[in-house]
């Protein structure tokens, strides 16, 4: 990535008589952060995309603000308005009406639009909670494989190599299935292991993935002048590490991050869907993906729900990780 | 018994005594036999055949607990297993109510008895054969019964009933044999051994003891072939019947082949007429996929007899094609709940009737299916097709849908009991391998919480029963003071259900108990022993009633749904009917047309 040197908001007021004679008011340099967002901006797509994953936090956030505006949530059975028999919601259509606006989940009746929101919360903690966990280790030790190099870097990169090979959803899956045996596995039960768990496997999992980048970068950056220059003043290998380098992995680091999400996304709800992941009643739109197949010939409408949701969630995190992919780094090869 | 998945198997009530046709009754030619309609197999004989060939595929969404019939007790194992083991009597293979008939399979009649029915003998025909052409003698059954019965501590996986009845002084009862001449110094003393005829001695009057000769324990055991390998018999057990095991993998698949030493003249009841050339019973198959192998031929019938999931129902029951293939049985199980008796605030009479209250049935039984896939509202323990069944509700409310206020008083009045020992934490539990269950209990923690308790959903797999909902500290440590479980009858009647259900004989503190309420009360053991020692019907059934009106006043048990299952079976499945006995279709009997 090209290194442009952050010198704040660089402004240089011409003389008087200079400006006169040009016809300009003070000059002023654009910062990186400047740069990148007037590129943004003219991505329409990549905007619009930020827009609604803007919207979708804030719909996890005020979820019980907007299942109250409808009147419902997303545990309540209403059992009333459907046919047992039939498995399907009375009236059809998928129940959709006045009081439940994305119709009603099988075989209990819980209103959707509340599950599809609260779902959301779910994919966004599962998701978030594991890019993080990814995000710590992938930087700690892509940082420390690429600038120490030598045995470290061996062992390091190896590791990454055989977690890239590991055929990880069979071992997610034996892993959820050993972990979900008892109702009770190192003390945590219920939504906390399974979160815990899920952020544990699929960060662990995706670490790698950011090492890599995080390596080749740093490989790159170490050559610098200016790392010579603090490694001849006597900076230790820790304070060049945070205070030189890690400032130029920011944008790498949040385009990267970006697109993580959406690949966690989908583990999450994939892990759900096999039924080892989030599991009833906790809404996740895995899980309800898992439900709603069953029920595909007779009630289409509680498939297409959940799917839906996750379908353009995961397009607007790809979509806005590839324009600030563009914005922050245009020679970057794809 | 339990239910493997949510599957049936229970054995129907007779509502006529119990008769015994000595010989003559051909299986499965009764009834109405021909084309298939829905609900045909539930009276009649569908597409019936005399046909000696073809390959039957039969599947199972989980597997056999043993191939070792005397160490099972759950309704799929005593269902197929009589396809390489015979019992000593049998039930008709007739459809519906006529295979609540006993009949003789191995022995010659019925048990004769004297001494006020505490004293029993069966006589083994002469003539049969195992399939390595041993001929199965007394000593063969006898054996089998002492290793299986309760007194040994190897095979323990069926029903202890033989230990409960049969006198014994033996202290080497129940261990394994190493030769044949030692068998008879290990039979427990109350089995004695004559020729060809076994003799019981009891230790209380048991008016319906043959009903204990149609378990899976009297399959004979060949002494003569090696010593009792115990457990690792499963895999090479030596076969009775007209089919032998060629090859089983325990997790995968079981092949049977015809047993060229069964003849038709050892069998005048024709219980075992060989139907099919190969027989393979494929294990751990996904629901789903079962469901499909059987709408479009690749299977003939699902052994695991949950019947088809919720999911499947709907498309079952809309499509003509598919709903032809489609009978809705009552499979005899019972769902229910199961409240601890022992543990505060359960051991509260008020705590646990605000419960019976306090749940909505109606909808319970519509997460579980409705009236088709889950069954009809259930109020009293023994269910309709049980000997001792009477119509009564004692904690009616309208609709089936609770009395919310009333359980809360009774709750308020519970915690007031209690005092500053209140602790409103009271889990369910629920088998995570069964989505029904699951769907179940999370639907009656809401009720809970909303009349005063502290709920949440404790999940294991159903194959860890015994170490959680089984096991007595474990439902204390967790606080999983209610059990959601599914009960069917082993014999058809009170006895046969309750005794394991919810009377003493299930208790057990260390590990494995049936009674998951870990109840044990003198009142309502008196009325089991003394309906065990009436022989008049009418007195006996009403013995049942009041036992079952005691223990749901006391509310040890919330009785749920009596079942119903929707299945199903393929269209070139042939010989295919509904034994009520075994709340199932007949295993043994189907074959396949191509």
């Amino acid at each position: 990535m090209t290194l442009i040197e952050d010198t704040g908001d660089a402004s240089f007021t011409p003389e008087p008589e200079v400006a006169a004679a040009v016809g300009v008011g003070a000059i002023e340099g654009r910062s990186l952060g400047r740069i990148a967002w007037t590129r943004f901006k003219k991505d329409r797509i990549a905007v619009v995309s930020g827009i609604f994953i803007i919207l979708l936090i804030a719909a996890a956030i005020a979820a019980p603000l907007l299942t109250g505006l409808e009147g419902q949530d997303p545990y309540t059975l209403h059992t009333n308005l459907i046919d047992p028999n039939y498995q399907i919601p009375i009236g059809g259509g998928g129940g959709i009406s006045g009081t439940h606006w994305l119709g009603l989940d099988l075989p209990g009746g819980r209103d959707l639009f509340a599950r599809v929101v609260y779902g959301a919360r779910i994919s966004l903690i599962v998701a978030g909670g594991s890019t993080v966990l990814a995000l710590f280790f992938g930087v700690a030790l892509g940082m420390t494989a690429g600038y120490f190099g030598g045995w470290v870097d061996a062992i390091i990169s190896r590791t990454m190599d055989v977690l890239l090979a590991f055929p990880l959803l069979l071992f997610a899956i034996s892993l959820a299935v050993v972990i979900n045996e008892n109702p009770t596995f190192l003390g945590f039960s219920g939504l906390t292991l399974q979160v815990g768990m899920l952020w544990v496997i699929i960060g662990f999992f995706s670490w790698p993935y950011m090492g890599r980048i995080i390596r080749g970068q740093v490989l790159a950056l170490r050559e610098r002048e200016f790392v010579d220059a603090a490694r001849v003043l006597g900076a230790k290998p820790s304070r060049i590490l945070i205070k030189e380098i890690l400032p130029n992995l920011i944008a790498p680091i949040v385009i990267y991050a970006t697109l993580l999400i959406p690949t966690n996304i989908l583990f999450e709800a994939a892990l759900s869907f096999l039924g080892v992941g989030i599991q009833e009643p906790t809404p996740s739109w895995g899980l309800m993906l898992n439900r709603a197949i069953d029920y595909y010939q007779s009630d289409p409408e509680f498939l297409l729900v959940p799917g839906i949701a996750i379908f353009l969630t995961v397009l607007a995190f790809n979509l806005l990780g590839d324009g600030l992919r563009d914005a922050l780094d245009p020679k970057a090869s794809r | 018994m339990r239910k493997k998945r949510i599957v049936a198997a229970s054995a129907m009530v007779a509502a006529v005594g119990l008769t015994v046709a000595a010989c003559g009754n051909s299986s499965g030619s009764g009834g109405s036999g021909g084309s298939s309609s829905y609900g045909a197999a539930l009276t009649g004989v569908v597409n019936p055949s005399t046909s000696t060939t073809g390959n039957v595929v039969m599947e199972d969404a989980s597997a056999l607990a043993s191939a070792d019939a005397g160490d099972t007790y759950d309704a799929t194992d005593w269902n197929v297993d009589r396809l390489w083991a015979r019992t000593v009597l049998a039930f008709a293979e007739k459809p519906g109510k006529g295979s609540n008939t006993i009949v003789t399979d191995l022995g010659t009649g019925p048990g004769t008895s004297s001494d006020n029915n505490t004293v029993w003998s069966y006589t083994i025909r002469t003539g049969a054969e195992f399939s390595n052409g041993d001929p199965i003698t007394a000593e063969d059954v006898a054996y089998a019964i002492a290793r299986s019965g309760g007194w040994g501590s190897v095979i323990t996986g069926g029903p202890s009933y033989f230990k409960e009845y049969i006198s014994n002084t033996n202290s080497k009862a129940g261990t394994l044999e190493t030769s044949a001449s030692q068998v008879p110094s290990l039979l427990p003393s109350g089995i004695t051994v004559s020729g060809q005829t076994i003799t019981f001695h009891l230790s209380q009057s048991v008016s319906d003891f043959d009903y204990l000769m149609t378990l899976q324990e009297t399959a004979p055991f060949d002494i003569q072939a090696g010593p009792d390998k115990g457990t690792s018999y499963a895999n090479n057990v030596i076969s009775s019947s007209s089919y032998e095991i060629k090859s089983y993998s325990p997790d995968s698949q079981m092949v049977l082949v015809p047993n060229p030493k069964y003849t038709s003249a050892s069998d005048p009841n024709n219980l075992h007429t060989v139907h099919a050339s190969t027989i393979t019973l494929k294990f751990n198959v996904a629901q789903d996929t079962i469901d499909q192998d059987i709408l479009h031929g690749r299977a003939q019938a699902d052994i695991g007899g949950v019947g088809v999931d919720t999911s499947s129902q709907a498309t079952v029951l809309s499509n003509p094609t598919y709903k032809e293939y489609a009978d809705d049985a009552v499979d005899g199980f019972e769902d229910y709940l199961s409240l601890n008796t022992q543990v505060a605030p359960m051991n509260n009479l008020d705590c646990r009737q605000a419960i019976e209250y306090g749940i909505n049935k109606a909808q319970v039984q519509a997460v579980a299916g409705g009236t088709i896939g889950a069954g009809q509202i259930a109020t009293t323990i023994i269910p309709p097709t049980v000997n001792g069944y009477v119509d009564t509700n004692i904690y009616a409310t309208a609709g089936n849908i609770g009395d919310t206020a009333k359980a809360q008083s009774l709750v308020a009045s519970c915690k007031t009991a209690e005092g500053s020992n209140w602790n409103p934490v009271v889990n369910i539990s629920a088998f995570s391998d069964q989505p029904k269950v699951v769907d179940m209990s999370n639907a009656i923690v809401q009720q809970l919480n909303a009349i005063g308790f502290t709920s949440s959903v404790k999940s294991f797999k159903f194959s860890n029963w015994g170490t959680t909902i089984g096991n007595f500290s474990w439902e204390k440590s967790n606080r999983v003071l209610i059990a959601n479980a599914a009960w069917g009858p082993d014999f058809p009647d009170g006895n046969g259900f309750l005794q394991f259900m919810i009377g003493s004989a299930g208790v057990n503190y260390t590990s494995n108990a049936s009674n998951y309420a870990y109840w044990s009360d003198p009142t309502f053991m008196g009325y089991l022993t003394k309906a065990e020692e009436t022989s008049d019907t009418t007195a006996r059934n009403a013995l049942w009633a009041t036992a079952d009106k005691y223990a749901l006043q006391q509310a040890v048990v919330v009785p749920l749904m009596d079942q119903t299952a929707l299945d199903i079976r393929s269209k070139n499945a042939t010989n295919v009917y509904f034994m009520d006995a075994y709340g199932a279709y007949n295993f043994a009997a189907i074959g396949a047309s191509s």
